[in-house]
């Protein structure tokens, strides 16, 4: 299925620093343990196995600055490269294909066998959930390259079906001398369904070993550090969209008909207000009204009700903008500038009328041409009527940030003041938010409970806002006061009472990248008091649960979990399992390519 | 993240590295040429318990591998429990993820309507009180990223037979609604003072159709448009035969596929009537039939590629191996996504009986 793709150079060149600047988080599992590994004397039971001795305590690592390469440029080159190795790899594993796998391991490989780990340590958790960690420190056997295969065999054997492989490498060193060796930090996690039902996913830390000879990266000594399953039997969600009729096949990433990073908005609402809830998304060529006919599937009826066109927009709110009781529809569009051309289109109003759907945008005062994208709306004057946010991205099609982490040059943040009939008034000027962030995503929420409607803004490469609501439509914003600057690469926020203390807390989610972080980890140091190293490191660190304590947010230990998802956009809060408590979603992923390597 | 549209992808070599435009000229380049950028990441759940957010994406069915955007919220089928609708920015875009845990009677549904402000009170805070503890919740509309949940908020109960009710209008108090029973489905009306039952229109989302197949179990099929391995177009009759009909979709690319052809063959030795359609590529048709000559499988093998009947698949959701199993009439009474060793009926398909 994919196709394997050398990145040429000049791509390389723009990615590394992309990726660099980007950064990074990988605050999504603990770290791995260090390469310590004392394999005890265990007598022999398979013709594969080979003395212990074999597997030196620590593996060759590249600890002598000697010897160890230091140029980063030539450092990713070449952790790139092995990346794209396990890629392969885990691909033919994937397929069970372990005869394919062994090419990668010289003849003389020793590594620690798979199909008996050490003593396991069952946890049980609510809805049968059990989280099983086996020793590595103890109990672990040393094999050839036969048996390592053979322990990979019975590694995979729970999984009746896989889903998932993938191996990412998460740190990496090289020596500067020829041939060139590596030594890896690998994270493999599998997940499939189990053979017994339900399911499975596997984790695997390892220390890994390798030289390149003849152009061909060799593996010649693995260690297991961590390995970690969590099973459930029976389902907890299942992906119905194809069964409802609302599922939607788009080109690939990058192709003809699929160019934008826009129109991946999705808005839920009871718009026929007949007592089940309709989703509305937009798209490229024309959008999707999807209304629930409440036997299992939906009916798309965008076109029949006057909002299939024009395409396009990215986030839409369903609200009741002229106080006639029926919901009226609000979609952000992106749209600017170049030359005498206008590219893309201004924000569209949809007005309901008896259920159908009338396009009123420029009486309704949306004019103006945005990068818009989350709309959120609040009654932010108290008279009576919802009035609109609409954050503001990027300037134009190609602009770039100023900063990574205050960047100034973006576009501007349009809110909308309701006259009353569904006829709106921009007035961000007026009342002082910022008219050059990189604003993707707001929520209103009146957190010191005065009120009026406090507004939380989202920045990327940058720092966040907190805009308190100083009535007669003045806003200040206290952010540094409140906590909740958070510098970093700002995708989405949503509150919520995530410790059901009975107030509302704040979850952001931070983009972040594990190519930036590998990079990052050679620049900065763990220890490091620089302050611009520290900004770096919080721009690695991920997503951000604050807790609401004292009338100020703060920020909950990392430790506590619910931060690492990787290049995050939307979360929401959502008690899944009806206990009481507030679970956690957030969805995730930049651009996945026809390749599964990555830049 | 970056850049907006793409098509100025052409300038590309005009650009500076300090210009601003640099990068994202660069990144419509990469994704152009199809590389990836921090893709297949898996979505995220995190299961709330006293102490952490448990990382359960793994066991959750909803980890998809796509770039998600947006993130909406709400019970879809009125069952009580949240969904989740998932907008991808490619491929498979749409996801709607139902929840199987069947727990909705643990909990309460509240909707609003103000009287003294906007009906949709957007920034009331709800809190519901059970079990000696109180959880709140905010109506909005707008929140995470591109995404509207719906206008109605789910509170779980856990153990707890009732919950107590109470709403902060926005620019207004609080005002107190008094007890909501677990599985209740209600309006809280400003000023009413006490909740509304609402309607439930429950039902069931239907269960998916087989992963990668355009055909759903039950439906018929006439025949199959193949080919062979010369590349000449075949007829393969699924209806108006004596006996059932298994056809194993396999590939030369699929390791559990070749291990398994021995396997079919035990099959058509016991009598039953097996054919295999390979999905290998025009250009490995030779190298397919050269595995099976290898291997002694002497079942009748056929190829879908460029064919009507890939026109029923879609290769990139299709997991390899899959056996699809026909009445005599023609319809499609199985399909099975693992080794045939797995079937049901295999060792008495086998037993020859």
């Amino acid at each position: 299925m994919q196709r394997s793709i050398r990145m040429s150079e000049r791509c390389r060149q723009a990615a590394i620093p992309v990726a660099l600047l980007l950064l990074a988080a990988c605050s999504e599992e603990t770290p791995p343990p260090g390469a310590q590994v004392s394999p005890p004397a265990v007598p022999p039971v398979a013709a594969s196995e080979v003395p212990v001795a074999q597997l030196p305590e620590t593996l060759p690592s590249i600890d002598d600055p000697a010897r160890r390469l230091t140029a980063l440029d030539e450092v990713e080159d070449y952790s790139e490269d092995v990346a794209n190795t396990f890629v392969e790899w885990g691909d033919k594993i994937r397929l069970r294909d372990y005869a394919g796998a062994a090419g990668l391991f010289t003849p003389d490989f020793v590594g620690h066998d798979l199909s008996r780990p050490g003593a396991p340590q069952k946890k049980e958790f609510p809805l049968g959930i059990t989280k099983t960690t086996w020793d590595t420190k103890a109990g672990l056997r040393v094999v050839n390259r036969t048996g390592f295969l053979e322990g990979w065999r019975e590694f995979m054997a729970p999984l009746g079906t896989v889903e998932f492989f993938f191996v990412k490498v998460r740190g990496a060193e090289f020596s500067d001398a020829t041939p060139v060796e590596g030594a890896l930090t690998v994270r493999i996690n599998a997940i499939g369904k189990r053979s017994g039902g339900g399911r499975i996913g596997r984790e695997e830390f390892g220390r890994v070993h390798l030289k390149k000879v003849t152009g061909k990266w060799q593996v010649d000594r693995w260690t297991v550090t961590s390995l970690v399953d969590l099973e459930r039997p029976g389902t907890m969600f299942t992906e119905v969209a194809r069964a409802a009729g609302i599922a939607h096949r788009g080109p690939q990433f990058g192709k003809d008909g699929n160019k934008s990073f826009f129109w991946n908005g999705a808005a839920v609402a009871d718009f026929d207000q007949d007592g089940l809830w309709d989703l509305f998304v937009p798209s490229q060529n024309e959008n999707f009204l999807y209304r629930n006919k409440g036997d299992g599937t939906f009916a798309e009826v965008a076109a029949e009700l006057g909002v299939a066109q024009p395409p396009g927009g990215t986030g839409a709110v369903f609200f009741d903008c002229d106080n006639d009781s029926d919901l009226d529809l609000v979609v952000a569009h992106s749209g600017w500038k170049e030359g005498s051309d206008t590219i893309g289109r201004t924000t569209q109003l949809y007005r309901n009328d008896s259920g159908k759907f009338v396009n009123v945008s420029a009486a309704a005062g949306f004019t103006e041409l945005l990068q818009g994208f989350s709309p959120c709306v609040a009654d932010a004057d108290n008279d009576g009527d919802l009035d609109l946010f609409i954050p503001g991205y990027q300037k134009g099609s190609f602009a770039g940030p100023n900063s990574w982490f205050a960047a100034d040059n973006g576009s501007k943040n349009a809110f909308y003041v309701n006259h009353g009939d569904g006829t709106f008034i921009e007035q961000s000027a007026a009342v002082g938010f910022s008219a050059n962030r990189w604003t993707y995503a707001a929520a209103w929420h009146d957190y010191d409970e005065d009120g009026d409607q406090d507004l939380f803004v989202a920045n990327d490469y940058g720092v966040k806002e907190f805009w308190r609501n100083d009535g007669a439509l003045k806003f200040t914003n206290i952010a540094d006061e409140l906590g909740v600057v958070d510098v970093g690469n700002g995708m989405g926020c949503c509150f919520g009472d995530y410790d059901a203390d009975g107030d509302i807390d704040l979850y952001a989610s931070n983009m972040s990248s594990s190519a930036g972080n590998r990079i990052l980890s050679r620049l900065v140091k763990k220890d490091s008091k620089d302050a611009r190293e520290n900004t770096l490191k919080k721009l690695a660190a991920g997503n951000t649960l604050f807790s609401f304590e004292g009338g100020k947010f703060k920020a909950v230990p990392s430790s506590f979990g619910g931060i690492g998802a990787a290049w995050a956009w939307a979360p929401q809060f959502l008690d899944l399992d009806l206990d009481g408590d507030l679970d956690l979603a957030c969805v995730n992923g930049f651009i996945s390519g026809n390749s599964l390597k990555d830049t | 993240m970056v850049a907006s549209t793409l098509d100025a992808r052409d300038e590309f070599g005009t650009q500076k590295v300090n210009e601003a435009s640099y990068t994202s000229k660069h990144m419509a380049q990469i994704f152009g040429d199809g590389f990836s950028f921090s893709g297949f990441e898996k979505d995220k759940i995190w299961l709330k318990l006293d102490d952490q957010y448990l990382d359960v994406s793994d066991v959750s069915g909803a980890d998809d591998d796509g770039d998600g955007r947006a993130l909406c919220v709400a019970d879809f089928d009125d069952d009580g429990d949240p969904e989740f609708f998932v907008h991808n920015i490619q491929r498979e875009r749409h996801m709607l993820y139902r929840n199987d845990l069947d727990l909705g009677a643990r909990g309460v549904k509240v909707q609003l309507r103000a009287t003294k402000g906007p009906w949709q009170a957007p920034g009331a805070i709800i809190r519901v009180s059970a079990g000696g503890r109180t959880t709140a919740q905010l109506m909005s509309i707008g929140t995470g990223f591109v995404s509207q949940n719906a206008a109605e908020l789910i509170f779980g109960l856990g153990e707890a037979t009732e919950g107590t009710v109470t709403v902060r209008w926005p620019g207004r108090g609080v005002e107190e609604f008094g007890a909501v029973k677990a599985g209740g489905k209600v309006l809280l009306v400003e000023g009413a003072g006490k909740p509304a039952d609402l309607p439930r229109r429950t039902f069931r989302l239907r269960d998916p159709g087989v992963p990668g197949l355009r055909i759903a179990e039950g439906a018929k099929l006439p025949q199959l448009e193949l080919v062979d391995a010369a590349g000449k177009p075949v007829t393969v009759a699924v209806a108006g035969r004596k006996k059932p009909l298994i056809v194993n979709l396999w590939a030369t690319y699929c390791a559990s596929c070749v291990a398994e052809l021995g396997d079919l063959a035990k099959l058509a030795a016991a009598g039953n009537d097996v054919v295999l359609v390979s999905l290998d590529s025009r250009e490995d048709l030779g190298r397919a039939q050269e595995l099976l000559k290898k291997q002694g499988i002497m079942l009748p093998s056929y190829f879908a590629a460029e064919t009507g009947f890939e026109k029923l698949l879609d290769p990139e959701r299709l997991p390899l191996p899959t056996t699809l199993f026909f009445a005599p009439d023609g319809t499609l009474t199985e399909a099975l996504q693992t080794t045939i060793d797995h079937w049901s009926g295999f060792s008495k398909a086998v037993g020859g009986s």
